[in-house]
């Protein structure tokens, strides 16, 4: 009976020494990223029936288990991957608002003294220093349109940079995660009551971390392993076996990086729409939602600046009463031929008429039988039995082999490639033909263009269509904010949420070590106890 | 429901973080007085303001413009004012030396007309303050009058130099020559010259002497007139000059309102969100500390 009873009370101080223990491993780990607290499950052991009725035989800890759910924490994947991929997106739509938030770096001050120089030009057509002045100011403007453009060409190449070591981190992390799949379901399949805690709370800590980079779908599998998806059913985690992300140049523009899938040693390329979320997906967004068109649309103004005012400056006179010559180097489209074009393929592309051009990119196919040259924008395609065609102000002539296709950038580099095609200030067309000193007609001319519709076929100026620009990024980036403060909301509700069923709370564990410690000192006591009590027996045969 | 200490320490510290970015961005706003530091804060202001800028820097061209011309019709008015002068004298001379002349006086009024048809021709080859020649038309370059035996020959053309002096007023600030000094086939140098020829020719009758002079004050009378005109188109561009110059500064003004109500701080409300701002950083750090200052373990003994 007295054996009996101090076995009872060594279960008891088992228990506690475990519930001790278990309250240590919380405190130690309460804000380790990612951990789940743990709790021991105890139940009384198998009481034993002695005839007159069961006698307990003390308690047993079953298992230990953490406080989890897979619900909540697949709330809070989905809350940040969704909130990554906006911060990533409003970060570099910031950039580009400080920058045309600076008035002394944005266009409109070099335009406005641009053509101030033009009507003091018109004022005093004959005078050198005046015309010197008119050839600075456009020089500064040049030099502006410049700065703009390859600021906006640096956030590109940092788009491509961070893709390449964000694909780089993703592929690491699958590594791990198919890694621990395989210790987790070794463990699982010795004991399946008793689960490898701490592996699997740093496994999800993984899969959190590879939602920052991208959203993903998780498959728990009958092993207790992850399978990791990304996109439409891609599978980057298949149970100890991971794939890996990469990236490649763009079939028809090699300078811009996609992500791109590795199995084994092949690389296929993911379309924009299969890497959704996380910041790959912010990035991926930015670029060809915000970057793309406004570095077109800042392109075309300065195409259709310089188109148009050539035209004007060339139906003048200079000061040697010569026909007036290029006043800019007008910015030429960009035509990139696919990778697997045949070899004779080639295009060359035009500007027929500046006021007419859009601010879209094109790609151009031939089928066999029609040239499909669809509008990037909203993929609407245009068929044409022959070459050259006049689309959008662009003149597009090639040849074409069945199966090859072209990407036409028509402004994308209008902004960095504009540059003054004069130096002598005698060669300022100022005048029209018949001459002399004091003939103006044609810098009026030319000073009015600052307020004739000339973008957009001749609908917009040129200082209202690049306001026009400043207010598309102003919305685009208060957007953006807004939507980033709602998600980052939605993450911290979906975080607290999760960590109300799995955070450590420091007082709730000072509670348990104190209850444990009570539990260890009773549990002690009934052991002194039944030992006094096997005393008394030994003393009856003395 | 519970709560982890991890979610404690965080939310407090979200809070004090986003308090902190507002106080900033208060602060920044405060420093450079605008209310706008960048588009994204008011996407519609900002581009509005681009445009009432670029509205502003074009009035501020046009008066630019207006200073220009208001010189170079100036300079016209007081050259066209000194030519006037110089006709009515002559006028005056001819008037006087009606009727029949002794040798004398036609030695002297020959003498006298050479003189001041010198000074006629200098008048007509005055060059402006950028050295330009006044009433060459747009060849400004070349010295419009040259003098022949019968009067003056005109180089110039007779374009008109325009102005922008507002949105759509392109204004003429030059009297090419031939308008002023040959309008209508009277030549008022031929005026002068011809009847000086008449005079200095000892063969010319007492009859031919009195038409010349006749025909002299006929000329002269119609150039005065032309002159006149000329002088009196200036001044009328000289008062709508001043009109224009009004218009174009209230105009001024009302882009300077716009522009400050779209994008200058209001620093009383300012002031009174930062002082706002500055109570509730405050107690939400007292209270960060308060809270996480309570522990169950400085209990356990």
């Amino acid at each position: 009976m007295a054996t009996n009873v101090l076995n009872i009370g060594r279960s008891a101080l088992n228990a506690a020494q475990i519930g001790l223990g278990v309250t240590g491993h919380n405190i130690a780990n309460a804000s380790t990223p990612g951990y789940s607290r743990q709790e021991i499950v105890q139940s009384a052991a198998l009481a034993q029936n002695f005839g007159f009725g069961f006698i307990g035989q003390g308690t047993e800890v079953s298992q230990i288990r953490r406080n989890y759910s897979a619900f909540l924490t697949q709330q809070f994947n989905s809350a940040q991957s969704a909130s990554s991929a906006n911060n990533a997106y409003a970060t570099q739509m910031t950039q580009i608002d400080n920058m045309l938030a600076d008035p002394s770096a944005g266009l409109s001050p070099s335009f406005q003294q641009f053509f101030s120089s033009m009507q003091a030009l018109s004022s005093n057509p004959g005078d050198g220093a005046t015309r010197q002045a008119t050839l600075s100011s456009a020089q500064s403007l040049v030099n502006r349109f410049a700065d703009i453009g390859n600021r906006l060409e640096q956030l590109r190449s940092g788009v491509n940079a961070q893709l390449s070591s964000l694909t780089e981190q993703a592929t690491s992390y699958a590594t791990q995660i198919a890694q621990l799949n395989d210790s987790i379901s070794k463990s699982l399949a010795v004991s399946e009551t008793n689960p490898p805690n701490d592996l699997m709370d740093r496994r999800d800590f993984l899969v959190l971390k590879l939602n920052e980079l991208v959203k993903t779908d998780v498959q728990k599998q009958g092993d207790g392993s992850y399978n990791v998806f990304i996109g439409n059913g891609i599978p980057l985690v298949v149970g100890n076996k991971a794939n890996g992300l990469t990236v490649v140049g763009a079939g028809t523009d090699p300078s811009r990086l996609e992500v791109a899938y590795v199995s084994g040693s092949t690389a296929t390329t993911l379309g924009e729409n299969s890497i959704v979320g996380g910041e790959m997906g912010g990035l991926l967004q930015f670029r060809s939602a915000s970057l793309d068109p406004i570095q077109n649309q800042l392109g075309q103004i300065a195409t259709v600046f310089a188109a148009t005012f050539n035209a004007q400056h060339q139906s003048g006179y200079d000061a040697a009463g010569v026909a007036g010559a290029a006043f800019f180097n007008v910015p030429s489209p960009t035509v990139f031929g696919h990778a697997n074009n045949s070899v004779s393929a080639a295009l060359t592309t035009n500007i027929s008429d500046a006021t007419a051009l859009t601010g879209n990119d094109y790609r151009i196919a031939y089928d066999g039988s029609n040239y499909n040259i669809t509008n990037l924008s909203d993929n609407t395609v245009q068929s044409f039995a022959s070459l050259p065609q006049t689309l959008d102000g662009l003149t597009i002539n090639g040849t074409l082999a069945s199966g090859d296709s072209f990407l036409i950038q028509p402004t994308r580099n209008g902004a960095t490639a504009i540059s003054l095609a004069i130096t002598d200030t005698a060669k300022i067309a100022a005048a029209d033909a018949t001459g002399g000193n004091g003939n103006n007609l044609n810098a009026l001319l030319l000073a009015d263009l600052q307020n004739q519709g000339t973008l957009n076929n001749s609908s917009v100026s040129y200082e209202s269509a690049f306001a026009q620009l400043v207010s598309t990024v102003g919305n685009k980036t208060n957007e953006l904010k807004v939507a980033s403060a709602a998600a980052e909301a939605l993450l911290m509700q979906t975080e607290a949420a999760q960590q109300s069923e799995s955070g450590v709370n420091l007082d709730e564990e000072a509670a348990n070590l104190l209850r444990y410690q009570q539990a260890y000192q009773a549990a002690g006591k009934v052991m002194q106890i039944a030992s006094s009590l096997f005393d008394t027996l030994l003393t009856i045969g003395r | 429901m519970r709560i982890s200490t991890n979610t404690i320490y965080q939310t407090a510290i979200s809070k004090i973080s986003t308090l902190q970015i507002e106080q900033s961005k208060l602060q920044q706003q405060i420093a450079s007085g605008k209310r706008i530091i960048s588009p994204s804060d008011d996407p519609i202001a900002a581009s509005r303001a681009l445009e009432i800028s670029h509205a502003q820097s074009v009035n501020t061209q046009y008066e630019d413009n207006r200073k220009i011309a208001n010189t170079h019709l100036t300079g016209l008015d007081i050259s066209l004012g000194s030519i006037t002068e110089l006709l009515t004298t002559s006028r005056t001379t001819l008037v006087a030396n009606a009727g029949t002349l002794t040798a004398n006086q036609k030695e002297a009024l020959s003498i006298n007309l050479k003189a001041s048809l010198t000074t006629l021709l200098g008048y007509a080859n005055t060059k402006d303050a950028m050295g330009n020649y006044m009433y060459a038309g747009l060849h400004n370059e070349t010295k419009p009058f040259t003098a022949t035996p019968s009067g003056a020959t005109y180089n110039g053309d007779s374009n008109l130099q325009l102005l922008q002096v507002d949105g759509q007023r392109k204004m003429a600030v030059n009297a090419p020559g031939n308008n002023v000094f040959q309008a209508g086939g009277n030549d008022v140098f031929s005026a002068y010259s011809d009847l000086a020829i008449i005079l200095d020719n000892p063969a010319s009758t007492d009859t031919d002497v009195t038409n010349a002079v006749a025909a002299a004050l006929s000329s002269m009378d119609a150039a005065i007139k032309t002159v006149a005109n000329a002088r009196s188109a200036v001044g009328t561009k000289l008062n709508e000059i001043d009109a224009l110059n009004d218009s174009g500064m209230s105009r001024n003004l009302q882009y300077a309102q716009a522009l400050s109500d779209l994008q200058d701080l209001d620093y009383a409300q300012a002031l009174s969100d930062l002082s706002q701002k500055k109570i509730i950083l405050e107690a939400a750090q007292k209270s960060f500390v308060q809270t996480t200052g309570l522990s169950l373990f400085d209990y356990i003994r």
